[in-house]
């Protein structure tokens, strides 16, 4: 069959199911736009290569399955990274494909070159510069094995534009015959089943255990399991950022997040825990505080797929690496094989440590962003997708969430990337048509993306986004008050610009809420439209964001309140 | 107090990989033996321990895909 590298590229992707692609044309790339009319890939155009990829990190967040974005050479490349970096630090499966100048002029500084290879070597698990048309299907298929495979993570194939334009005769295959379509149900290896045995007995013999659980949680998708496991073992469960949504949000043992904005009864139950069973997470110094006091008096299991991270920030008693569903099988069978203690006396001393979240304390009657973001966390049906951007709002929408499973919130939580929170809401628009779709963002995280709104508008996504407006860049005003002697600089955003005319320029429908009375009205009428909807909420400015843990501090040492 | 650490490679994007994340840690490399066309090379880095167990992890992370694909 006679071809091009660019409808070699089009039918692998294909072949390997990808049915969307989020991207933005240019050069180098051009010969794959060219063919991509004669395939069945819905391409998604951004306003700008970081939205292509955060919303295809969000489509596989929410859906499990692969995001695919595209860019051109150079810039559009360079553009790519922090939504690669984001996908590398959450074990998010991404594929970016970018077009690169042709093979002659490799390394000649040639317009819209860049090492694209070499700027993506330490943020992607795998990458690849294809030169010739027909090494097109095998790069794809290996990119698309290792982005999938173990702990997921970000691939890019970049390729010539001379490969994706060369002519060829193709009659090989698109994919592999030997790659099953779909992996098999993991199973246990002998070592996990032995460790999981000897973590059911450190459990068994722990008068104040602590489950934690983290983004592995997600990835591996063992909400089921994990949920059964909590019940037979009865101990209080805390979650890292990435973990909200495994847990059971209705079990009384739950105590929500922890770290450094973390709920204070987790936070204390992990500090007092004489035993921790930490699955799929990663010991993030935005959880753990001072490493040298965490868990110092506890006995420490770690669960993780990779290696790497066992050992890697805490020292562990008993680490078991295995794909996780293949753990909590062997936890399950060991834990249902066992005579388990309960706990009463440790889950009594946990509940009295429960408190509500602090409140803000408003003068005049003005708006505050918790009232919102309370507000908002009540009136969401199960189900519903929340996308948050980054910063305060993200911490006390992921206080405040409750959610039934853990693809219904999207966060930049490793990286913290601002900017996050729209093209993340297109992405999982995208990926979850028929779901409710709420982007929760800050004023400052907002105008990092915003142009997405473009995006939301020509493919007639009915995203709702809640702009919490504060007028600063507040958890890093939060901090210059906290910790620089409240010297404010350069977090002001005081002539932020109307954001209901922004709305309106891209023919969105919007609101505007700025006192209390009004809040659950505005809020029900964004909710109920059945079209993209953005709701400005006018917020006092100088709330802050509790419990937190001053960086470095051990995470029982919480402030409350701010310090007179 | 430098310890000393001998990292086995496969070809030279490990390499490439390796002192890359050196940067990271504040280890040095001290000596690179190498025949990548026997895909055959050590590395050999000193650092403290600290350092030279944080090196390990990134190096781990990183090379742990790569290193699969020429089982």
């Amino acid at each position: 069959m006679e071809t091009t590298g660019s409808r070699l590229l089009l039918s692998a992707l294909e072949a390997h199911g990808i049915d969307a692609v989020f991207g933005y044309p240019g050069g180098t790339i051009m010969p794959f736009y060219d063919a991509l009319p004669q395939g069945r890939l819905a391409h998604y155009l951004v306003r700008h290569e970081q939205g292509a990829a955060f919303a295809a990190g969000a489509y596989a967040r929410t859906t499990g399955r692969l995001g695919v974005c595209v860019a051109t050479s150079g810039p559009g490349a360079t553009n790519l990274v922090t939504g690669l970096v984001d996908a590398m630090m959450d074990s998010v499966p991404v594929l970016a494909i970018t077009g690169q100048v042709r093979s002659a002029l490799l390394g000649t500084d040639g317009f819209q070159e860049a090492d694209v290879v070499g700027i993506t070597s330490p943020c992607t698990k795998h990458n690849v510069l294809v030169r010739r048309a027909s090494e097109i299907p095998a790069a794809v298929e290996r990119a698309i094995r290792i982005a999938t495979s173990g702990r997921p993570g970000p691939v890019l194939v970049d390729i010539t534009t001379d490969a994706l334009k060369e002519r060829l005769v193709w009659d090989g295959p698109l994919r592999s015959e030997a790659q099953p379509p779909q992996a098999p149900e993991p199973v246990a290896l002998p070592e996990t089943r032995r460790l999981a045995a000897e973590a059911i007995a450190a459990l068994a013999r722990a008068e104040r255990p602590v489950l934690i659980v983290g983004g592995g949680t997600r990835v591996a998708d063992v909400s089921k399991q994990f949920r059964r496991f909590a019940e037979l073992i009865g101990a209080p469960v805390v979650a890292t950022i990435n973990g909200l949504g495994t847990p059971d949000p209705a079990d009384d043992r739950y105590l929500g997040m922890f770290g450094m904005h973390g709920h204070k009864a987790a936070n204390l139950a992990v500090t007092r825990a004489d035993c921790m069973l930490a699955l799929g997470m990663r010991f993030d110094d935005r959880v753990t505080g001072d490493v040298s006091k965490f868990g110092r008096d506890a006995i420490i299991i770690h669960c993780d797929i990779d290696p790497s991270e066992i050992g890697k920030i805490i020292p562990v008693d008993i680490g078991i690496v295995d794909d996780l569903r293949a753990t909590m099988q062997a936890l399950i069978e060991a834990a249902e094989a066992a005579a388990l203690p309960t706990y009463d006396a440790w889950l009594e001393e946990i509940a009295g440590l429960r408190r509500p979240l602090p409140r803000a304390r408003t003068e005049g009657g003005e708006l505050s962003a918790t009232d919102v973001l309370d507000a908002l966390a009540a009136m969401m049906e199960p189900g519903t997708v929340v996308a948050t951007d980054v910063g305060q709002h993200q911490m006390w929408m992921a206080q405040r969430v409750r959610l039934e499973s853990s693809r219904d919130f999207l966060t930049s939580a490793g990286l913290g990337a601002m900017g996050f929170g729209i093209p993340a809401a297109v992405g999982a628009q995208v990926a979850r048509p028929d779901d409710l779709v709420v982007a929760v963002v800050g004023d400052g995280g907002f105008q990092m993306t915003m142009h997405e709104l473009a995006t939301i508008r020509r493919y007639e996504l009915p995203v709702k986004i809640v702009v919490v407006d504060n007028r600063h860049l507040g958890m890093v005003r939060q901090w210059q008050e906290l910790f620089y002697d409240r010297r404010i600089v350069a977090t002001d955003l005081y002539d932020n610009p109307d954001f209901r005319m922004l709305a309106a320029a891209y023919g969105m429908r919007s609101g505007f809420v700025e006192r209390p009375e009004d809040l659950h009205g505005a809020l029900r009428e964004m909710l109920e439209s059945d079209s993209a909807y953005l709701l400005h909420c006018a917020c006092f400015p100088t709330e802050n964001c509790f419990p937190m843990v001053p960086a470095g501090r051990h995470i029982d040492e919480m402030l409350e309140r701010t310090p007179a | 107090m430098s310890e000393r650490l001998e990292l086995p490679l496969r070809d030279q994007r490990a390499l490439a990989k390796v002192l890359t994340a050196l940067t990271r840690t504040g280890c040095t490399a001290t000596s690179v033996r190498a025949n990548f066309g026997e895909r055959s090379a050590v590395i050999t880095v000193e650092g403290s321990a600290p350092d030279l167990h944080r090196l390990s992890a990134i190096v781990s992370r990183l090379l742990s895909n790569h290193q699969e694909e020429y089982r």
